[in-house]
């Protein structure tokens, strides 16, 4: 007891009162989130307010004769004439070591009642990205796991690119996937949810926590019960904690799942700020809400920290149609984006990456030698065995070399096929791929490609595992390598029926 | 009721119009009023009000609301208003409150900014600081 008067003592001692000026109005009018008051003729813009009930506010719009308030908490114990005060203060959220295996809301507050967080410091939600002399080209890969991305649609650290389909497609899937691979990589990652199910959150939470990856994850939950301007809040409350670790000299992953539904949150909020709407009802400035969250993404040059930011933004399209309002802009600031498609998702090729219509535009730089040499012909075989396909469908007789392209263009979509929650290591991927495009795979019967696969990956990982250590320590395949993974694979198949 | 930009635009004028040598003139404003009301049309309400909103406006800026929860001596009163009338280069006049809320000290508000050096604001700033 005497402690804590003590310390309570202290407390008082080391506080400074002084006189304070302040620029105070009054809330005119209130519905749905969203206040309006008069006076503030200070109030900047992205500014914190104080408002009765020990609630806060976020300025919004400035307008001649008002200011647009939207309100963080329950709006509904504020009422006409009440008094809202400017802080001076811009909308920030705790960051740190300590943020690691936790949920937290769009303000930083634990929500996974795994009790209070202390934080580092403290990081403004709203920043503006680093300038072109801060950065460096993407140059290191960001290892995804998932054979089809890696091989075909290569990340790199610090870049943005798209994850984008109908729902139930498995966007989510690849992420979790990806965070999965992330558990000895160093990367650090960030799993935002916006207007989800709050069912699916937990979801997510419980099988990184199965996986082991939420050791590595922090997740920011603004589910679909939450108000719109928290939802609005999420993904650069996320991006504010990514942007710590990389100032740190850390490589971060922030997943937005997703831009679609907070781009609805933004309409929302906009429309009842009485701002004026343009096409599919979205503001004016829906184009920018996107690009000065995804351009904070980014690769630090040496000087600064050499941190990176990748960014994962996902996009969910209606119908298949990528060319709407929100699709093409996401698409238009990304560095390219994965196009998973809902008719191969039936058809049972998991994950559904419409290769055509998917690709990487910085990513190529960040590959592994060893990777562009096998996989560099492996997008076109695919593109040409999809269009071989299309005419062989008519059944007229095919000559040979046709035939044999075909055989191959299925065994190459076999090998792709990859069951959820089991990333494959790099080197692995480098030797299923050599294997399918140097036909060691011709033999086998298509309906036995996945046995085969899982068979040969673990012999990999047994006996093979001098030959993955030194695929991984070469840059290329060399020779010597090559030859090595010849005679494993003679010696693997003797065994395998 | 919602003021328009429209009805906004044409208060405006009609206040500064209102204005000579710095203070309201009642007969101008009636004025406006009279032609208003001769031609009465939905922008012509919302230019009454806003003209109100803008002339209350007005005269909050040339108002000095000292808070106390003890009355002034007439001296410090006029030390007060010289200094706020220096720091804010106008006219101003002077309006006094009893708050007994305040505990002590004095709050000074003119139209939307505050100066506060009150016990109440002091237990607030405490009780923010616990908290956090």
């Amino acid at each position: 007891m005497s402690n804590l008067v003590e310390e309570l003592k202290k407390e008082i001692a080391s506080l400074k009162t002084a006189a304070q000026k302040k620029n105070v109005g009054v809330i005119t009018e209130i519905s749905d989130g969203v206040a309006r008051a008069e006076g503030l003729s200070e109030a900047g813009y992205n500014e914190l307010v104080s408002l009765p009930h020990d609630l806060t506010g976020l300025v919004l719009n400035l307008e001649e004769d008002s200011v647009g308030i939207v309100v963080f908490g329950d709006y509904k114990l504020l009422k006409e004439g009440d008094e809202v005060t400017t802080t001076g203060k811009i909308l920030s959220i705790g960051v740190g070591e300590n943020l690691l295996g936790r949920v937290v809301d769009s303000l930083g507050k634990p929500v996974d009642g795994k009790g209070t967080l202390k934080t580092a410091k403290d990081y403004p939600i709203e920043k503006i990205a680093p300038g072109v002399v801060f950065r460096e080209p993407v140059n290191t890969p960001l290892q995804t796991g998932i054979v089809a991305i890696d091989t075909m649609i290569p990340i790199g650290r610090g870049q943005r690119e798209l994850i984008i389909g109908d729902r139930g497609v498995g966007k989510t899937a690849i992420t979790i996937d990806t965070i999965i691979n992330q558990k000895n990589s160093g990367v650090i990652c960030i799993y935002v949810a916006v207007g989800q199910k709050t069912s699916k959150i937990a979801l997510v939470a419980d099988i990184l926590e199965r996986y082991g990856a939420l050791k590595h994850t922090i997740i920011v939950a603004a589910p679909a019960s939450e108000s719109a301007t928290m939802q609005y809040l999420a993904p650069y409350a996320g991006c504010a904690i990514g942007e710590y670790f990389m100032d740190e000299g850390k490589d971060a992953l922030v997943i937005y799942d997703d831009l679609t539904k907070h781009a609805w949150a933004y309409r929302q909020l906009s429309l009842l700020l009485r701002r004026p709407s343009g096409r599919e009802a979205y503001p004016g400035d829906v184009f920018y809400l996107h690009s000065r969250l995804l351009e904070r993404a980014a690769k630090l040059n040496k000087d600064l920290s050499g941190g990176s930011l990748t960014a994962l933004p996902i996009i969910e399209t209606q119908a298949g149609d990528l060319s709407a309002y929100i699709p093409t802009n996401v698409i238009s600031i990304t560095d390219g984006q994965i196009y998973l498609e809902a008719d191969m998702f039936n058809a049972g090729t998991r994950p559904a990456i419409n290769v055509g219509l998917s690709v990487s535009r910085v990513g190529g730089a960040a590959q592994r030698p060893s990777m562009k040499q096998v996989a560099g012909s492996l997008r076109l075989d695919l593109a040409q065995f999809r269009s071989l396909e299309a005419f062989a469908q008519f059944g007229s007789d095919l000559d040979e070399a046709t035939k044999k392209q075909l055989d191959r263009g299925q065994r190459i979509v076999e090998v792709l096929k990859q069951p959820q929650y089991q990333p494959t290591e790099v080197e692995k991927q480098v030797a299923l791929i050599w294997l399918v495009t140097n036909g060691h795979i011709d033999d086998i019967e298509i309906t036995n490609i996945a046995n085969f696969q899982e068979k040969f990956l673990d012999a990999l990982s047994t006996r093979g595992k001098k030959l993955l250590e030194e695929i991984g320590k070469e840059k290329t395949l060399t020779d010597k390598l090559t030859g090595d993974l010849e005679r494993f694979v003679q010696d693997f198949k003797k065994g395998f029926k | 009721m919602k003021i328009s930009k429209k009805a906004l635009k044409i208060a405006k004028p009609l206040l500064k119009a209102a204005f000579i040598g710095g203070k309201i003139n009642e007969g101008k404003v009636r004025g406006f009023l009279k032609i208003l009301k001769k031609h009465p049309s939905k922008i012509g309400s919302e230019v009454v009000f806003s003209l109100q909103k803008l002339i209350e406006a007005e005269t909050l800026k040339k108002q000095l609301v000292l808070e106390t929860p003890f009355p002034l001596q007439a001296k410090t009163v006029d030390r007060l208003k010289n200094e706020f009338e220096a720091l804010l280069n106008r006219q101003l006049t002077v309006e006094i409150r009893e708050n007994k809320e305040l505990i002590g000290g004095l709050r000074i508000k003119n139209s939307d900014n505050v100066w506060e050096n009150t016990v109440e604001s002091t237990l607030q700033q405490l009780k923010g600081a616990l908290v956090r």
